[in-house]
Order: structure tokens, then sequence, then C-alpha cells
């Protein structure tokens, strides 16, 4: 990575090691990063937004087992970028900020993009960069209005309440600055916001419907605090509203030294108890640029008004969000979005990727004349459809067969499916080899890997898979 | 009256004559708040040309104590008015109750406006009344448009005891939630958010004392009788699941609204008033129906000057100055910021500031006058001195060369406390400071101090913004940080005063508690309240709480060593919840550490026990062993404790340490 001299000002970093652990019905067979979306796989989405907004080399984030195939994935899918891929080993399930922390010595520009392998946008860059820039941010997030609503959606699978996941995320209209953040599980009865918060923003919007993007810029030295403080595991759940609760603090280095500096009698004694459970303050790793500072103070600009202090009431650390009103922005980390994403995915493409063109039936496909397949209908690669089929919205993924007489209304079909004669599937999701014999009518079902179907077998809104205990295990 | 005959677009100004509370002390004993100056003009006046100039000519005007002086002087002015109302009701003792007695008389049968007779605001009020009917056809339940003004936290119109925290749906801008903002916190129940995608926390907001009501809300009060204040009456709407009204905000951004609720928003607003904020309610207008005559010419630097004004030489009105007709100033005296009556006669050489004056005042030669109230028809003597947030009544009269210290409230009589029998006893010599001058006792405050929102509302003068905000800065250092403790450390440097009173207030309270035994939550109570009352931080109160503990044993006289020891883990005893309570996180058991450290330096007998004495903190669990030994690691932060004290910490220390690798060796 570091052959040349020339260092560019962001590096990017997909984390693309997620288990996928709120669908695990359709990841137990496949990682979630190679689930396919408009058959492509869901991690192209990222790396195809990187690139549209010219970035070239990319450090992904994956596990163990799928390192080899997206170590091809950027040749195989057309993308015109170079991949360092790391990868998490097989047993432990880290965290997000252990996985950033595993390519903290990959990193040598200033800023770093971290995104979540799920993400699909077609969001401006420089929305994002410019915030980060004008305002000297240590952490810039995207958020973007949620538009998927759980009660409309149909979802394959047995019925099942959504979890409490709602963010409360607290901006400052004026400025973008995020000044709270949390999340509805974290909170008891009270959305509870300290009198000095206000006192700084005494008009804080606070949104209960914005999803978190997982799309950050960080300072790099942010990423040096998260090194070194290995008790931070997460970087939604912890690292963000650590950067966001320390935008009020002052910065205890800029009047005094260090205690530790100081201490001479303590530092004979090799046990060091007084620091040792006590992480360095984030303040000690932060880079500052002394002519910005400056230029800043001799600035009459300021960002807020009510009181005479200097810009940014003289914090030196600061978070900013991007909330996203128009435009694609979803993460494909729960069933619900996963379908809609399938669905929706047509429509979207033109302004995900302006310059690909759109495959409706793949080159090497073959659909016979008499076949209805609507427009919406995507067609994979070496899959074939009969005579007197009829295919809607759906997705029918590589090497897929589906014989006469067979109905299909939105599904998702993974590769090597087979579908016999005279069978109707709504609503469902099939994973990749399943062989669905004559006859059978399926719906609103999610059916796992090697599911051996029954001739004429009725199913709904059921979860198919070869085992039902090996799911329970996971 | 004419109801029956009333066209439905008539509409309804409702202007409640009093404000229920004692916050005008002294000056309201023989006249009513809404009648009291406001540069020079009866404050009830901006009520009404508010609500004239908007065209609202129905106005209901009610009344509770002074009723009578009330009505006299709407009788004057009631010819030029359209149809006014007054109705008396000396018995009423709450907004509540006159609400729900103007609901029994049935005189609220359409959309009003409710204005508190000391609001002073230039808002068009007909834009917001349309906008509340627009809003019945949206939402039926749609009760009350409340008026706030935007006003930025440091606003000089803005005092603590009347802040709020509001948070209201962003896309509707109901009110969610309504909390007086006396706590660190805005706490807003979750389950009100259900449904809102945007919550917005206002905090820059401002009550202004209006607010258009439909006909359901006088119903509303007399179906809940506990509905007291205005507060009482929003928390009751907002948080009871039964009350389906609904109750939305409108910001005043442009114009000007304010409310005199307490002396220190009297003064701030009469400053408004002189720089012209209320234009057209300014001393130079005619308010047109309740005036006949312009009575004061506008100056240059906002100086009004009455009729027969008499200006001798030298003397000198500087800016925003209003003096009222034939008031004679002598020479060489100055006057800035400051609103004089009428009649009054001002003496050579003195120096009024920041202050306002009542009609017929006299004040001597030499006088000084900064930041003070002075009712009518009071006389002050050659040389009296007279500091800040002092208020004195009607007729109060001072000696020559009397100096008054800041704060103090003066009546001309003593008063009659009701259950004092001995009158003219003992009580009344502690009172007396002159002839014509008692010093003014709040009855009020006795009566419900179990109250939190009493006890901040106790300084009568509201509690000024300016003293909060250092401390303000610092409340963030509640996260378990060092930080905290430094930045708190500046702090005690700078108001010193303040907080040795406090620091006085509780080791009085912790001494006649651990003497009469008085329970711990009480005793937590009294300091919580002191601390509102001179707003010190929470590093301060550790401070102060442990030092009064440590100062406790020492008040028996001869102890020393073991006794002394003996003694000290008594009270820390005694004392433990209080102490768990406020000593919590690492920040405050250093500052505990720090506080016990400075204190053998004051107490050399203290010394001998010191280790012994943290070793028994540290056994009752009240300091952990991580604050020792961050404590002992910054010595030489206060290096004038001299390393004497360190070293007889060192063995245990020392022990600490070992112990602790021990732990690790355990483990291992």
């Amino acid at each position: 990575m570091k052959t040349s001299g020339y260092v560019p000002e962001f590096q990017a970093v997909v984390l693309a090691g997620g288990k996928g652990s709120r669908f695990t019905d359709v990841t137990q067979n496949k990682a979630k990063c190679l689930l396919p979306v408009g058959n492509l796989p869901l991690l192209w989405y990222p790396l195809n937004m990187l690139q549209r907004n010219g970035f070239q080399e990319v450090i992904v984030v994956v596990s163990e087992a799928c390192k080899s195939e997206v170590n091809g994935l950027a040749k195989r899918y057309g993308l015109d970028m170079k991949l360092d891929v790391v990868a998490l080993s097989a047993q432990e399930d880290p965290g997000t900020a252990e996985a950033l922390r595993l390519v903290h010595d990959r990193i040598s520009s200033p800023r770093v993009i971290v995104l979540s392998g799920d993400l699909i946008t077609d969001l401006k860059l420089h929305h994002l960069t410019d915030l980060h820039r004008a305002h000297r941010s240590a952490l810039t997030a995207l958020f973007a209005q949620n538009t998927l609503d759980h009660k409309t959606i149909p979802v394959p699978g047995p019925k099942s309440k959504p979890k409490k996941e709602k963010d409360f995320v607290g901006i400052d209209k004026g400025t973008n600055q995020l000044c709270y953040i949390s999340s509805e599980a974290d909170l008891d009865e009270f959305l509870s916001v300290r009198r000095s918060l206000l006192m700084e923003h005494p008009r804080l919007s606070v949104f209960t419907n914005l999803i978190d993007a997982h799309f950050y810029i960080f300072e790099s030295w942010v990423l040096d605090f998260l090194a070194k403080d290995e008790s931070i595991s997460s970087i939604k759940g912890e690292l963000v509203p650590h950067l966001v609760k320390k935008q009020h603090s002052k910065n205890p280095d800029q009047n005094q030294p260090k205690p530790e500096d100081d201490v001479s009698d303590l530092k004979n004694n090799p046990n060091k108890s007084l620091h040792a459970d006590d992480p360095q303050d984030i303040f000690s790793y932060m880079c500052t640029d002394s002519m910005a500072d400056k230029s800043q103070e001799l600035s009459t600009w300021t960002d807020h008004t009510g009181d005479l202090k200097g810009a940014y009431r003289n914090r030196p650390l600061r978070v900013y969000a991007h909330v996203m009103d128009t435009g694609t922005c979803l993460r494909a980390n729960n069933l619900y979005a996963y379908c809609e994403l399938n669905r929706q995915i047509s429509r979207w493409m033109n302004a995900l990727a302006p310059h690909r063109e759109p495959v409706h039936l793949h080159p090497n496909s073959k659909v016979e004349p008499r076949a209805q397949v609507g427009v919406e209908c995507q067609i994979g690669e070496g899959s074939f459809v009969s005579n007197k089929t009829t295919l809607k919205n759906s997705i029918l993924g590589v090497n897929c067969k589906v014989d006469e007489k067979v109905k299909l209304l939105n599904c998702i079909i993974m590769d090597n499916v087979h579908v016999k004669e005279g069978c109707q599937i709504t609503g469902s999701l099939i994973c990749d080899g399943v062989i669905v014999p004559e006859r059978c009518e399926i719906k609103d079902c999610i059916v796992g890997k090697s599911y051996k179907f029954v001739v004429g077998g009725k199913h709904a809104n059921e979860t198919l898979g070869d085992d039902q205990n090996r799911m329970m295990e996971i | 009256m004419m109801s029956d005959l009333k066209n439905e677009d008539t509409l309804q100004g409702v202007i409640i004559a009093d404000s229920y509370d004692r916050r005008f002390g002294p000056l309201t004993i023989h006249t009513p708040k809404c009648l009291l100056p406001l540069a020079n003009r009866p404050m009830l006046n901006y009520a009404l040309a508010c609500l004239k100039s908007c065209g609202i000519h129905d106005i209901i005007v009610y009344c509770t104590s002074h009723a009578d002086q009330i009505k006299a002087f709407l009788a004057e002015i009631k010819s030029d008015l359209g149809s006014i109302t007054v109705i008396t009701n000396e018995e009423g003792r709450s907004f509540g109750d006159a609400i729900r007695d103007l609901d029994a008389k049935g005189l609220l049968r359409q959309n009003f406006v409710l204005i508190q007779a000391d609001s002073v605001a230039n808002v068009d009020l007909i834009p917001i009344l349309e906008r509340h009917k627009k809003r019945l056809t949206e939402d039926r339940n749609a009760s009350m448009t409340l008026v706030f003004k935007k006003a930025a936290p440091c606003h000089p119109g803005r005092t603590l005891d009347e802040e709020v925290f509001i948070a209201t749906n962003g896309d509707t801008n109901r009110v969610i939630h309504h909390q007086k903002a006396n706590s660190s916190k805005l706490n807003v129940p979750l389950e009100l958010l259900d449904g809102i995608d945007e919550v917005r926390l206002c905090f820059d907001l401002m009550e202004t004392g209006i607010a258009v009501c439909s006909p359901a809300i006088p119903p509303l009060f007399a179906d809940n009788f506990d509905f007291q204040t205005m507060d009482d009456f929003l928390k009751g709407v907002i948080e009871n699941d039964l009350i389906e009204n609904t109750i939305y905000l409108h910001e005043v951004e442009e114009h000007y609204a304010a409310r005199v609720s307490n002396l220190l928003t009297y003064q701030v607003v009469t400053q408004d008033v002189l720089n012209r904020w209320s234009f057209p309610f300014v001393p130079d207008m005619i308010l047109i129906g309740l005036e006949k005559t312009r009575e004061y010419r506008y100056e240059r630097h906002n100086v009004y000057k009455g009729k027969d004004v008499i200006i001798e030489k030298g003397g000198c009105l500087k800016e925003n100055v209003i003096v009222g007709s034939s008031t004679r100033i002598g020479q060489y005296s100055s006057v800035e910021n400051s609103s004089i009556g009428a009649k009054c006669r001002i003496g050579h050489n003195v120096t009024i500031l920041n202050s306002i004056i009542h009609r017929d005042v006299t004040i001597d030669d030499d006088c000084y006058i900064e930041g003070a109230i002075i009712g009518s028809n009071s006389k002050l003597g050659p040389g009296v001195i007279i500091h800040e947030r002092c208020v004195l009544g009607d007729h109060v009269e001072f000696e020559a060369k009397f100096e008054l210290t800041s704060g103090s409230r003066i009546v001309s009589q003593p008063q009659d406390s009701g259950f004092s029998d001995d009158e003219g006893g003992e009580d009344n010599d502690g009172l007396k400071i002159g002839s014509k001058a008692f010093k003014y006792v709040d009855d009020v405050e006795d009566e419900e101090d179990d109250d939190e929102i009493e006890v901040i509302t106790k300084d009568i003068w509201g509690l000024s913004l300016k003293d909060v905000h250092m401390s303000e800065d610092d409340s963030s250092s509640d996260e378990s940080d060092i930080e905290g403790l430094e930045e708190a450390c500046d702090i005690m440097l700078d108001d010193d005063a303040k907080f040795s009173v406090f620091n006085a207030e509780v080791f009085e309270s912790l001494h006649r508690g651990f003497k009469e035994g008085i329970k711990a939550d009480n005793l937590i109570l009294e300091i919580n309240s002191s601390r509102h009352a001179y707003a010190v931080s929470s590093n301060q109160v550790v401070h102060s709480v442990c030092s009064a503990v440590f100062a406790i044993p020492g008040q028996q006289k001869d102890l020393s060593g073991p006794k002394l020891l003996k003694e000290i883990q008594r009270v820390i005893k005694a004392f433990s919840p209080i102490l768990s309570k406020y000593v919590k996180d690492s920040a405050a058991q250093i500052e505990c550490l720090f506080t016990l450290e400075q204190h053998c330096k004051d107490h050399s007998d203290y010394l001998a026990v010191a280790m012994k004495t943290i070793h028994f903190l540290y056994e009752t669990d009240i300091i952990t062993e991580d604050a020792v030994l961050k404590w002992f690691g910054q010595s030489d932060r206060h290096p004038s404790f001299g390393p004497g004290f360190r070293k007889k910490i060192q063995p245990f220390i020392d022990w600490l340490e070992e112990s602790e690798d021990d732990d690790d060796d355990d483990s291992e």
C-alpha cells in the first residue's frame, strides 16, 4: 500500500466480517457479505460506491471463510480497484472496533472512511467530507431517513416482531453537530439530556426515525486512541457515544501537565497501579493543526449565538452528522431490509451505478419465448426459464432452471436452484442448490440450502432448513 | 352580561391581575403588583395595550389582592376602552382558582387570549389566534397555544427559577413535555415519543405569560382541582392519559415579549422598555385608549424626561433613564440605566445606577444607590449607601450615612406576623434597623420548604444566570473524570464569598443534625436546597460536606490521639449515608481526601490520626483504593500542604499497594 511517498487524504475501510446475526435463517447458508442483492454480492455495493467516489484502493475486513472469494470479487464483477483483504480469525466474533484495530497499522492517511459492508447507498461522498473538513471534525457520521416500514413489507419465514432497535440521535440543526446519541434499548423510562448540553445547544432535534448507516469518517488519531483502548469493542455502541460525550469536556492537557509526569515516587513502582486500568484520555491522542487553530481564533466566525465565546466554545473535539433525506441509503442487516432491497434494486441501480448497464436478462441465460417474465425481474447467468411460466418481481440467480407451468411471484432465488413443473412460489427466499419438486406450493418461506421437499408439498410462513437442530444451535 | 348578544368573532382577552406569589415582597404590601410602575407606567397598562393594539376590546380583568385599587384604577381609564369587565374575588389563592371562578361564572365561551398582568409584549396576537383556530380543524383536541419568546440561554431576561425545558414534536410544534429547568437533566418520558419522528428539545424559550386558549380550557381547570398554577395545568394535561387535550407552542422571534416575574426581570424589562424593544409601548408614545396626552420627551441616549423636570447644574442623565414629571435632580448628581418616578427630590452629588425609584422619593446629598428598588415616599438621609439587590418598601426612611448591605429587604413598619403574641418584643428589635425601617420577613418561606421548586424561588430576586453559568460548565464533570475536579478547583477561587456562606450553612446543618440525630434524608434535602440557593458545583458540595464532617469531632475541646480518632469514626459512621450520597465517583472521593488534607493542615491535632481516618473511610467503602492512590499521585497540585502530611500517609499507601500485589499474585 505504502509504495510511493504519496499519502491520500482518505483511506477507506469496509467492515464486512459481520455474521448477519439478525437474520440467521438466511445467513447460515451464505456469508452475509456474499448474499446476492439483484444478482450481485452485497459487498459489491459499498465497493462500487467507493469506486464511484474515486477510491482505487480499499481495505476490506472479512471473515476467514470468504477471504478467497472476496479477493476475486473486484475482478469478477468489474470493479476497477485494488482490494486489500484482511481476514478475521474464524472462531471469535469480534466487534467492529476489534476489526478496526486489526487494520490500524495499514492506515497512513490523516482521515479514514469506515463503512459497513452491508450498506447500499447512492450518497454523494462530498456532503460528508465537506462537513468533516469544514468543522475539523473528529468523527462525521452518516444517517438517513428510515424509509422502511416494517408493517407493510411482507417477509418470508415465521412472523416475528421487530426488535427494539430505535436510535435517538440528537443533532443541532443549525450546525449539524451530533450532540446526543443513545439507543432505545439503553434507556429505561426517560430520554434524558443534561442541562449543560442544552445550554450549548438550546435547540436540539432528537430524531427517532433515522437509521445509522454505519458510515463514518474518522480522524486517524481517533484510531490511535482506539488501538490503545482495548475495552472498546463496538464503534457504534461505544466509540461513537464516547466521542459524542467527550465533545463537552475541556481538554485537560491544555492547562496543566499530565499528572503522571510528576509522580516520581510511583515511577519506581513497577506495578503502576495508579494508571493500570485507566487508559489514557482521548485528548492526549488528539492532533491539532496550530495554523487552523490560530485562524479560528482570529476569525469572527462562530458556530453559535447567544454568548460571546469563541467558535465551538473552544471545545477541541467535535462530532458531526449528515442526514440524507433524499436518495437511497439502506443496510441489509435484517430480513426486512434484505428483501426490500432485492425488490427495489432494479429501480435504484441507475442511481447506484450510473455507468453499469442494467442487467434484466443475462446474455448467457435463456428464456423461452412463451415465458412471461416481468421487466423488473432479473435472470442470472446460465439460467433457463421454460415456456408457460410466469415470473413477476423475482430475482433468479446463476444456473437456475425453471420448468414449465411454474409461477414465481416476489421471490428471491439464489444460485443453482431447480424449480420443477407446476410449482407456485410466492414471497419466498430460496437458497443455493435447492431442488423444488413438482407441484409444490410455497408461500412466504425461507428455504435453506439442502432442504428436501416432498412432491406436491404445501408450505406457508415457515423456515425450511435441512436440519432444524443445527439452526437452533446457531 | 351580554353574552347572548355576542358575535362569534368578538375577541376576548383575559388578564389575570395577580401573580399569586410574594416575590415582590415589600413593594406589594400596599399596592397590587400590576399597578407597580414599569418605566413610570402601571404594569397593567402594557397588558391592556397589548390586547388593545391587536383589536381585542372585550377584556376581562380578574383581580384578587388589592382588588379595590385595581378597580378604581380601571374606572379612571375605562371610558376609552371597549368593554372591560372587572371581576374581583378576594378569596382566590391561585391562578387555577381564578380560571375556575371564571368558568363558574360562564364568561369564557369562545377562544380567548389569556395574558398575565405583568406581561410586556408588542406581539401581534391575531395571527397566533388564527393559527390556533386553524389547528383546531386539524386536531380537535388542540386547546391551547402557548406563546414563548425565543431567548438564548444567556439572555439577561432569563432567570433560573423561570427557565423551562420544552420538548415539542418537530413536525407539528405540539408540546410533548414541559419541565421547569431546576434540575440538571431534561427527562422526557419515552412513552411520549411514540410515533414522533423528530423531537425538538428547546432550552431557548422564555415564558411570556400569554396563551391562546380554546373554550375547553376553563372546564379542565374546573374538573381538576389540583391545578393551581399554569405549570400544574401543563403537567397535568401533558402527562395525564385521561386528558386528551393537546397544547401547542408558538415562538416569538421578531417581536418583544417578556414577563416581569421577579425583581430581577423587573429591572431587565424596565431597561428593555427604555431601550425601546417594546416599541410602540415606550414612555414617549401614547398608549392608545389608555392615555390622552404625551407625558414624556424622548432625548438622545434613551433619556426620557417628564414635564417640569429640573436638572441642576452639573446634574447628568447619562443613558437609558426615565425621570417622572416635577422631579428635581441636584447638582453634580448622575443617573444611569435607571427609572425615577414623579415628584422625587434628588440631592447633590448623588449617584444612581441600575435602579428603580418610585414616586415621591427624597434622596439627600451624597447618596449612592446601585441596583436597588426604592418604594414610593421613601426618604434617604445624606450619605446613605444602598447596595445591589436591596428592596425598600413604601415610606421607608434612613438616617444619614446609613449603609445598607446588599440583598436587604426593608419595610417601613414592623409586620404583624400573626402568630407571635409578644408584639414589639425581641423579635422586632432584631428586625429594626431605623425608626422607619424594618427588615422584611417573608412568611411564605417557612410554609412549604419541602418543595424543591419553592426552595429555588426563595430568593425573591430570582437567580441571575450569571451566577450559575460558572458552575454550569463543570456539571459535565459528573462523569467520573479527573477533569471535573480540576475545573471545580478553578471555580473555588472564583466565587469564594458565595461558597463560604454555603460552607457555613452546610456545617451548621450537619452539626445540628449530628447533635439532634436528624435523619440523613432530611439533611440531604437541606444541603441540596442550600446548594441550589448558592449555585455551587457538585465538587464544592463534596468539599463542604467533607470539611463539615471532619470539623465536627473537633468541636469538642481537648480531644486528641485515640479519643479524637474514636470521635471521628463515630461522626463518619453517623454520616455515612450522607457521605456515600455525595462522595460517589472517584473525582468526589479525591476531593474528599484533599479536603481532609486541608483540614489537617489547619488543625494540627488531626495530623496524628489522618492515616487512621483515611483507613476508616476506606473500610467504610466511602473511598476506594483507586481514589486514594490517584489522590496521592496528585500531591503537587497543592504544594503548600507540605510533604509532612504525605509522609504520615505513606505507610497506608504502601499497605494498599502491597495488598494489591497480593491480589494479583492470588489471581495468577
